[in-house]
């Protein structure tokens, strides 16, 4: 259980966390969206205790993390990729974290077999790829078998067959109980993964709310319909209550507060001939953009230096 | 590749339950196990043990030159007749002191290494990122660093006294043996305890700085200055209060206890006290720092 309570960190004139607020349950896979600096990782580090929050409260498992007696097995967090003196072995660098809570060996090697690293346990990190570097993060995480699972943008770096499996692993963690924050900055990843969703943008919370519900508000339940008697179905259409807007293409209408069903049927019952009828319902990626078009736009042409990053995010979308 | 096909099949069905894991032991972090996790986070870094080495070697190695070097001196003095027996004209002295300073002064490379060691142990942490695994497997902070500095004193001890003893016996042992320095002379175990003390003083030192500063390359550059620059620099301009800061550098301070001839600047309990100063102050702000600044 992670509670953040009016988290607010500023960096001199800079706002990175806006009271920022939400909860993340045990037994679910919260995701942690927003375009790249919009303070998902400080939010992190704030949870961590590691950057000292200028107001609120972070609390995980009811009290701030630096009081735990046992810390590595309240939280697990994968921060940054590849964080690790790379003239180590990944089984040292392991080992000297879990000496400091009395963790053994045992478990080292069992977490480097969790993530698939037993083959390159004892190279030195230098010598790593990102995606392994990921591994050895997500290692680092599952260490003190933890209560909370917290990562940042996990899937960088990983092949197809490495996002799928930290997709299964992300399910399999929260279906055991834990509870799970995972951040990223693709809405995609996320829809396939999280049961939850905190969307921030420049700091500030957005939207905290369940993936259905997400979708739910935003579809935009529009109707696409193309006949050649267009301007009779629109009456047709409107008599019935729908609401008919036209388009570029004469032919093609756009038809909200009826279903495609409704369409159909009206269409059919005065003999209208249709080219083409479907529901148009927007994705989760669409409902993402929408909700944090603001944030975006502004980093943009502020000229930030999370520009180019922010316009890869748009790139994303469909 | 071979690390990709194991995941690709990978479940997490292996994961214990959060509750009670038999697997992961029990109970918190303690002082006793950040200690074993500092240790073995240093000993498993190739860079310690090369540093170890480089100090052994250079550091008795340029002691034994040092002492074979005056020696060689010492007889063409006295074979020109330049020195009376016993005097100190011609720059030589045939006592201890003459044979002490040059020996244990030529361990201050070394000292310096140890300093670099002890900075590498925190500022390669901040380097390489591994300073966020290790604060969040130590949230509170403070026994990180205590935990570096016990581990450095046991190691960068080891190696001071090795490098002290073995720089005294080899670089004494070029001199003749009616005028040769040993351990049981007055002194000059004392001498030599206290030359290891400097360059474990010189390695807390080193991590102190490394805490504050967070940087390897300030670190260094500072250390340097203080070590190499600053006790032959400051005396130059002739102005007192530079002059008495460059006798209470961490290597004047413990070679003040080789000067047997009451050469010494001060006394034993103000250079121990130096000696302390410089270990434990800067080590004392970096936790300060550590405690308060964010990661």
């Amino acid at each position: 259980m992670i509670e953040a309570k009016g988290l607010t960190k500023r960096y001199g004139a800079k706002t990175a966390v806006d009271d920022l607020s939400f909860t993340v349950r045990p037994g679910s896979v919260t995701g942690f969206l927003g375009p790249n600096g919009a303070g998902k990782s400080t939010t992190m580090r704030l949870l961590l205790g590691l950057d000292r929050p200028t107001s609120g409260e972070a609390l995980v498992g009811g009290k701030p993390y630096r009081e735990h007696a046992a810390p590595l097995r309240e939280v697990g967090a994968l921060l940054e990729a590849r964080a690790v003196h790379p003239g180590r072995s990944a089984r040292s660098h392991l080992l000297g974290l879990a000496r400091t809570e009395g963790i053994p060996a045992r478990r080292v090697d069992e977490v480097l077999d969790l993530v698939g690293l037993t083959g390159v346990a004892r190279k030195r990190v230098g010598g790593f790829s990102l995606g392994m570097g990921q591994r050895l993060g997500i290692a680092t995480a599952l260490l003190g078998d933890p209560a909370v699972v917290m990562l940042d943008e996990p899937v960088n770096g990983l092949d197809p067959d490495g996002v799928l499996w930290i997709r299964t692993l992300l399910r399999g963690l929260a279906a055991e109980g834990r509870a799970v924050l995972v951040s990223s900055h693709l809405m995609s990843e996320m829809a396939q993964t999280a049961d939850h969703l905190v969307v921030v943008g420049r700091g500030r919370l957005l939207a905290d709310t369940s993936v259905t519900e997400l979708t739910a508000r935003t579809q935009d339940a529009a109707v696409t319909v193309r006949s050649p008697q267009a301007a009779r179905l629109t009456e047709l259409l409107q008599d019935v209550g729908a609401r008919v807007a036209t388009t570029d293409d004469a032919d093609r209408l756009e038809v909200h507060d009826a279903t495609a069903a409704r369409v159909g049927e009206v269409a059919g019952h005065h003999g209208v001939v249709l080219h083409e009828l479907h529901a148009r319902t927007s994705t989760l990626e669409e409902a993402y953009m929408a909700l944090t078009r603001d944030s975006r736009e502004y980093r943009t042409d502020d000229g930030d230096e999370d520009g180019p990053t922010g316009t890869a995010a748009e790139g994303a979308a469909p | 590749m071979s690390s990709t096909s194991t995941v690709g099949g990978g479940s997490p069905g292996t994961r214990r339950g959060v509750a009670g894991s038999a697997s992961t032991g029990s109970g918190g972090a303690s002082l006793p196990r950040v200690v074993r996790g500092e240790w073995a986070k240093l000993a498993t870094l190739r860079s310690t043990w090369v540093l170890v080495l480089v100090v052994l070697v250079l550091g008795i190695g340029v002691a034994t030159l040092s002492g074979w070097g005056v020696s060689q001196a010492l007889e063409a003095a006295e074979t020109s007749g330049q020195v009376p027996p016993g005097g100190p004209p011609g720059g030589f002295q045939t006592g201890p002191t003459g044979q002490l300073v040059p020996i244990l002064s030529s361990t201050s490379l070394a000292a310096l290494l140890l300093a670099v060691l002890g900075g590498l142990a925190i500022t390669g942490e901040y380097a390489t990122g591994t300073i966020t695994a290790t604060l969040t497997a130590v949230p509170r902070r403070w026994p990180v660093l205590v935990a570096k500095a016990l581990v450095l004193l046991v190691l960068a001890g080891v190696v001071a006294l090795v490098v002290s003893f073995a720089a005294l016996l080899l670089g004494a042992s070029f001199f003749p043996e009616d005028v040769r320095v040993g351990l049981g002379d007055d002194g000059v175990l004392g001498a030599v305890l206290a030359n290891a003390a400097g360059m474990v003083s010189l390695a807390l030192l080193g991590l102190g700085v490394g805490a504050v500063l967070r940087s390897t390359a300030g670190t260094i550059t500072l250390l340097v200055a203080l070590v190499f620059v600053a006790p032959p620099l400051l005396p130059v301009f002739g102005v007192d209060w530079l002059t008495t800061a460059s006798e209470h550098t961490p290597v004047s301070a413990a070679l003040s206890f080789a000067q047997l001839d009451g050469s010494a600047p001060y006394g034993t309990t103000a250079a121990v006290l130096v000696l302390l100063g410089w270990a434990l102050v800067p080590v004392l702000a970096g936790l300060l720092l550590l405690q308060r600044r964010d990661a």
